[in-house]
């Protein structure tokens, strides 16, 4: 008997060691387990910021920080799609930088670039929260009017055509002015598109181009 | 080598031989760990190639004899412990094949530093599983014992035939053959 409970009191003691080492070995573990959680959660972390950022890039422009084409179609078209389900008004107006192409061959492409880029950030003020403004081609931007007519549209493209005038450079050392022309055009109530509503805006644009430029022009 | 391999060993002279027996071989070994195990843990091989040694000295058993056997303890307790590993398989010809890629992988992960011998299978012949073990740990005859009890597992009548083929991986390759 003396032997046996010699036996168990050896292996008493065998085992709260070994519980020991396996509660040492999983705190370590817990530990181990932790940290990597953490590091987990920071590479998910830059792994969400990376990927808003490519959504971001992708449906920005990237000299002026505008909407690209990409976006401004997508946002356009439900935007067109509310307007009719709700039968709202919606104007589109079109701009387009006068004698661009002047610009750029004669103070080189760098100055062009600054130019879309001041004349993007002078729209962009203008605009209202629930507009959207895009540059839909080289020196060509579109600004789409949620809930507003040929009225409201008119004023806002005139706020537009002043502040691009407004703008001052100096390129080569030579004070600069540049303008831009605009078309504007309102949703039709029946049967009308996106594309058509688009097109007549385009149309309108090249109105204001004929009678002048730096004007606005409306279907 | 797994602390889980120390502690079942532990069981199965217990269960085998007796509870003196082991405390005897745990005397006689002067073990680093003193004996003090437990199945999270890592310990030294040379820990384990000294009990078995002990043991054979001890009880008269060949080394290979208690190294079958505790191949054969071992897959019960694998069996009983990790059950998700054994589930969806039928046979032992459908459950071998996979120890290298399925269940080794799993316990890599589980245990990053385990190191596990490794297995090449080959069924191309009807009724045949020729399975090549590699491992610098050198104990086919703890794989022979996993084997068998496998196969005991699924209820099989397969014939085992061993050729211990050595080089610096210390090959062996089994034969299984279904008997008819």
């Amino acid at each position: 008997m003396p032997e046996t409970l010699e036996i168990l009191r050896r292996r008493l003691e065998r085992e709260r060691q070994a519980r020991k080492q396996a509660e040492q070995i999983s705190e370590d573990k817990s530990r181990e387990l932790f940290l990597k959680n953490q590091e987990l959660s920071r590479l998910a972390e830059a792994e969400k910021n990376a990927r808003l950022e490519v959504e971001r890039l992708s449906l920005t422009d990237p000299l002026t920080s505008l909407s690209n084409r990409r976006h401004f179609d997508q946002v356009a078209g439900l935007e067109f799609s509310r307007a009719e389900r709700y039968r709202l008004s919606l104007a589109a107006i079109m701009m387009d930088l006068d004698h661009f192409k002047r610009i750029n061959d004669g103070y080189g492409h760098a100055a062009g670039d600054r130019v879309l880029v001041e004349a993007a950030a002078a729209s962009q003020k203008i605009l209202r929260v629930v507009d959207l403004g895009a540059r839909i081609g080289g020196e060509e931007f579109c600004f789409l009017l949620p809930e507003t007519g040929l009225e409201g549209g008119r004023r806002l493209a005139e706020r537009l055509r002043a502040a691009v005038a407004g703008l001052r450079f100096q390129l080569d050392g030579e004070p600069l002015i540049v303008t831009a022309s605009f078309g504007l055009a309102e949703r039709k109530h029946e049967s009308d598109s996106l594309a058509d509503l688009l097109a007549r805006a385009d149309q309108t644009l090249y109105r204001a181009k004929n009678e002048g430029r730096n004007r606005v022009c409306s279907f | 080598m797994k602390g889980l391999v120390f502690t079942e060993f532990m069981d199965m002279v217990d269960q085998a031989f007796s509870v003196e027996v082991c405390e005897n071989l745990i005397d006689m070994s002067n073990l680093p760990s003193k004996g003090v195990y437990t199945s999270v843990g890592t310990y030294n091989f040379s820990e384990m190639e000294t009990l078995v040694s002990n043991l054979s000295k001890l009880t008269g058993t060949a080394i290979s004899d208690l190294l079958k056997s505790l191949g054969e303890h071992l897959f019960g307790r694998f069996l009983a412990v990790f059950p998700d590993f054994f589930s969806g398989f039928g046979s032992s010809f459908e459950f071998l094949p996979r120890v290298q890629s399925y269940v080794h992988l799993e316990v890599c992960k589980l245990y990053p530093d385990a190191e596990l011998p490794a297995f090449s299978c080959d069924s191309s012949v009807p009724g045949r599983l020729l399975m090549t073990y590699r491992s610098t740990r050198n104990i086919p005859d703890l794989a022979e014992g996993l084997i068998r009890a496998c196969i005991s597992h699924f209820g099989e009548s397969i014939a085992v035939t061993r050729e211990d083929i050595g080089g610096p991986m210390s090959e062996t390759r089994f034969v299984l053959s279904r008997r008819n």
